[in-house]
């Protein structure tokens, strides 16, 4: 006992002396530290309508400089944004069943009214009573007006500097070097036009140039019991086409000269098979060069290097592949794994609105999503067939918002053609910064009957450097 | 540190502080059911070993990190099996001592340390892991951690099988690098020797090393007949001893025991120091490493004490077992070594799933590493006198991880597949060496070859991961197979099922050691944070 008070005493000691000279400054000029700890405190995950946005708004944690940088006219960033891709939705919707009006319906309406010809087949049935065997049933829909939704004034000031200057190959590939920054092809147009509207995808300014993105992901079996919940903390640096905070532009020479596009950290901290697991990722504009994947798997107390191709088996028993993340986070490329691009359809349908309070939540018992309201949303619909009877799935259909890019839902087929893994997605939109940032993500396995919830909560932060994606980052989250 | 709020779940508690604290661990419950019915093995349960880890880590802000963790481990199986015979006659009752609870401090209080990073650099102080290997299983420039194997094959969680011991590490990153290099790292680790831990090797003699003692074949006796042995203990020598058939009666076959004494000297004080470098480097598609270490092996060599013959006991089957006074310390290690891990993209085949296999390799040239040499001094018919010789050794282990879907075993997930091939080559080999030990014991020749396969998949959302692992000793043409099932209904609980089994064409060598230990084995494993 006496050798164990001895080293104990030794290690109290040690870090006793780092304490001195540890900076404790923990959050940035007194603003919140933002951690899952004070996420929980804020909002549960069932039963909370807590309309977060509002209780922890941006300026929470944000100096009022920094939110400064990020914030703009409204009625600016509404001009300049339907300048940008030639429309309001409010004024090209309300053309199919327009006896669907704003208003609150329930389930039992489904079938009374044209739900059917509005709705994105998967939502349509999940209008329904909740129950086994998947989550995410709307047992209660409110469909509110169509609302204009545009982007921060520097990416509509971008995409229209830049429009017209992106080229695609013959086979309508992006001309790498021809993309400068914005959205590449603000109004789709002529034969790649699927293509056109995919690469608006890849280069999304969803959330910031530099944010964290806190989510919980809690996964349910056929018989709605929770059988998985995680926690990550994802870091991301927009590397290219930066046009929200500086640096602007390229992040850095390196980046520039290697063509990096985004680097993205994740640090698991539940369950605790996964707590201290670190995947940094790298991507690259060029099609040919596959993302950089690196773990710290804290178990092992050790980096080990992925290949950047294993990307198509499920991510730690959730209901998506690295490739279904946020809805599509594919490479579009003619070599790896390839597609055929269509525009299968180009109408309007009544989807889960952009949140402008946070308070979307699910029921403990049935595991209803509730307080989700629905808007009429212009979409194209595209359906990318594989080209490669290797890759695991055989066709994809995408559901993509014509005013904001978003992915606002996809299917996923498998070899025998058989409907395999959806994801729908919700994001929280926010008026004064002209940005959309996750908020509510769903993926199903329909074969094995297995939903995952994903409640994501994302900051801007302006002060993430590149040494916040590196080995050190690693080994600092790891255990 | 008082707690404002506890969630039912895994996110870490807001402390009124400000910080964040987490709690996790795992209870588990393990049983080993013994195939065969030998005097070295147990047929039936014979383990029935429970784990318990608590770990918790606080954070009082994003720079600063405690972590901590405690283990308990205890083998119910000596109560449960405290009144067989089987049990009590072949001496396992007598392991208990060694095996029933881990109760040393440092078994115990597993981790205790506490993280500070800066800008460009990281601090670690306490008690702590530093793993810098690529290989798995085998463990060739992983050498700043003790091991723990007394529990075989059967229990090799990385939570059971790694001791942390008490080091400080220290990493800093350069700012200034080339455009080309994405990382660049330069880690020191001191290990101050405050207290000298060493590998738990798996013991001799199942009063030691209970049911994964090693059965290492002896030299074979006879006994003396009379009256050329004076009245009183039986008089016995060596099987191989030349004297007349009339004189003693027939070779009596033994097995090596627990020795009678055992003095291993620990390096104390600043005898006991160690350093390591580690220049990490990623670039490319590579991520690589430069290794040098200075310091101590963490297992031991060891020899008979010159001038002593072992001390001999009847078998509950009759045959002798091996008492030895043995000696031995714990020698300087020194070596330069890299690791290398890249994308090997002309390797990838859409036909197999389209993914680029990752090749691991690690490799290094230690100084002067001290072995045990056995050499016939007396005679043919005097067991070998050991010495310790010193020699250059050079090891390297390459691996590979690939990727590779089989659609019509499984259409939904990979299969996970990792061949690795190990060489150690002693430089210096003593031509006139009967046998050469390494520290830990383990025979070796001029050149060793050994390979693994793991292969592995999952099924039904991960809740189902089958997995077959294959080691293979080219030298001593012996195998370890291990297959096991693991059902897991949520992240948090799961069970596992599976076997061993050991073979090996040459007696007394690498695997045949545990020939009889083939064994099933089951697992649950809840887990709590």
């Amino acid at each position: 006992m006496k050798t164990l008070f001895k080293y104990v005493g030794w290690a109290l000691g040690s870090l006793a002396m780092i304490c001195l000279v540890a900076p404790l400054a923990s959050a940035a000029d007194g603003k919140l530290n933002l951690t899952f700890g004070e996420l929980e405190k804020r909002k549960r995950i069932f039963d909370d309508p807590t309309p977060l946005i509002k209780t922890l708004p941006v300026s929470a944690v944000l100096t009022s400089e920094q939110l400064a940088k990020l914030t703009f006219d409204q009625e600016a960033m509404k001009k300049a944004w339907a300048e940008v891709v030639g429309f309001k939705a409010p004024d090209v919707v309300g053309k199919i069943a327009p006896e669907i009006k704003p208003g609150t319906y329930t389930y039992q309406d489904r079938d009374r009214l044209p739900f059917k010809s509005l709705l994105i087949p998967d939502h349509y049935n999940r209008m329904s009573a909740g129950g086994p065997p998947h989550i995410g049933a709307f047992a209660k829909v409110t469909v509110v007006p169509t609302r204009q939704y545009y982007w921060a004034l520097p990416i509509a000031k971008a995409t229209k500097a830049n429009a017209g200057k992106t080229r695609q190959t013959d086979k309508g590939y992006l001309v790498v070097d021809s993309y400068d920054s914005g959205y590449p092809f603000p109004q789709p147009s002529g034969p790649h036009k699927a293509m056109q509207i995919m690469y608006n995808w890849e280069k999304r300014y969803t959330q910031s140039d530099n944010y964290l993105l806190f989510s919980r992901a809690v996964g349910f079996n056929k018989s709605l019991d929770i059988d998985f919940d995680g926690l990550n903390l994802t870091h991301y640096l927009r590397l290219q086409g930066r046009v929200l905070e500086e640096p602007f532009g390229w992040f850095d020479a390196r980046a520039k000269e290697n063509g990096e596009t985004m680097a993205i950290m994740s640090v698991a901290l539940a369950p605790r098979d996964l707590y201290g697991n670190v995947v940094a990722l790298q991507n690259y504009a060029s099609p040919d060069n596959n993302s950089q994947f690196m773990i710290y798997i804290s178990g092992l107390r050790r980096a080990r290097k992925l290949s950047g191709s294993d990307t198509q088996d499920a991510m730690g028993g959730q209901d998506l592949i690295y490739e279904d993340g946020d809805g599509f986070n594919q490479k579009i490329s003619p070599t790896r794994y390839p597609y055929k691009y269509e525009v299968v359809d180009e109408r309007e349908f009544l989807v889960p609105a952009y949140t402008l309070d946070g308070s979307t939540t699910m029921t403990k018992d049935k595991k209803e999503f509730v307080n989700f309201e629905f808007e009429r949303r212009p979409l194209y619909v595209l359906k990318l067939t594989s080209l490669d009877s290797n890759f695991v799935y055989s066709s994809r259909k995408i559901y993509v918002d014509k005013e904001t890019f978003i992915i606002v839902a996809t299917e996923s087929y498998d070899r025998k053609g058989r409907l395999f893994r959806t994801v729908d997605q919700t994001f929280a939109f926010y008026p004064e910064m002209g940005m959309m940032v996750m908020n509510d993500f769903l993926a199903k396995d329909h074969i094995d009957m297995h939903s995952t919830y994903i409640k994501g909560f994302g900051v801007p932060a302006p002060r993430l450097r590149r040494e916040d994606f590196s080995l050190q980052s690693m080994s600092k989250y790891g255990k | 540190m008082a707690v404002a709020m506890l969630p039912a779940h895994a996110a870490p508690w807001v402390t009124e502080a400000g910080g964040e604290a987490t709690v996790m661990g795992y209870v588990s419950q393990g049983m080993g059911y013994g195939l065969r019915d030998t005097y070295d093995s147990a047929h039936g349960v014979n383990s029935l070993i429970t784990t318990v880890l608590l770990e918790g880590v606080y954070k009082p802000n994003d720079d600063l990190k405690f972590y901590g963790s405690l283990m308990a481990t205890g083998d119910w199986i000596y109560a449960a099996r405290a009144n067989s015979n089987s049990w009590t006659s072949r001496q396992f009752d007598q392991s208990r001592e060694f095996l029933q609870f881990d109760d040393k401090y440092w078994q115990i209080l597993r981790e205790l340390h506490v993280t500070w990073t800066g800008k460009n650099s990281m601090l670690r102080i306490g008690k702590q892991v530093v793993k810098w290997g690529e290989m798995d299983g085998q463990q060739i420039i992983d050498t700043i951690n003790p091991v723990d194997q007394r529990r075989g094959f059967a229990d090799v969680a990385f939570e059971t099988s790694v001791i942390p011991i008490w080091l400080i590490r220290a990493e800093y990153y350069p700012e200034s690098k080339p455009s080309w290099l994405q990382d660049l790292g330069i880690e020191y680790v001191l290990n101050p020797n405050i207290d000298f831990i060493p590998s738990q090797e798996g013991a001799l003699g199942n009063n030691r090393g209970s049911i994964w003692a090693p059965n290492v074949p002896g030299l074979g006796w006879k006994q003396i007949n009379p009256p050329f042995c004076p009245p009183g203990p039986p008089c016995w020598v060596p099987g191989e001893a030349g004297l007349p058939p009339f004189m003693t009666g027939p070779v009596v076959q033994s097995r090596l025991g627990s020795p009678t004494s055992q003095n291993i000297s620990k390096p104390s004080g600043s005898d006991g120091i160690q350093h390591a470098l580690r220049i990490k480097a990623n670039f490319g598609e590579t991520l690589a490493t430069v290794n040098y270490f200075y310091g101590r092996e963490r297992k031991f060599v060891q020899r008979d004490v010159p001038g002593t013959t072992p001390q001999l006991e009847t078998a509950s089957d009759g045959t002798l077992i091996e008492h030895h006074y043995q000696e031995g310390y714990y020698p300087r290690k020194q070596f330069v070594g890299f690791t290398l891990t890249r994308d090997l993209t002309p390797l990838k085949s859409y036909a197999l799933g389209g993914v680029s296999p990752i090749v691991r390799i690690e490799s290094l040239y230690s100084f002067n590493s001290t072995f045990s040499v056995g050499r016939m001094s007396n005679g043919p018919n005097a067991p070998p006198v050991f010495t310790y010789d010193r020699m250059d050794t050079w090891d390297t282990g390459i691996g590979i991880d690939w990727g590779v879907r089989i659609p019509f075993l499984n259409s939904r997930s990979s299969f996970r597949i990792s061949p690795q091939f190990f060489m150690q080559r002693l430089m210096g080999y003593p031509s006139d060496a009967i046998v050469v030990l390494t520290p830990g014991t383990a025979g070796v020749e001029r050149n060793n070859y050994s390979t693994s396969l793991f292969i592995s998949t999952s099924y039904f959302n991960d809740k189902l991961s089958p997995g077959v692992f294959w080691l293979h000793d080219v030298n001593n043409q012996a195998n370890f197979y291990r297959a096991q099932l693991m059902y897991s209904p949520t992240a948090l609980l799961s069970f596992t099922v599976g076997g061993m089994y050991f073979d090996g064409r040459e007696r007394g060598k690498s695997f045949q050691l545990f020939d009889n230990k083939d064994q099933l084995f089951a697992k649950i494993t809840y887990k709590f944070d």
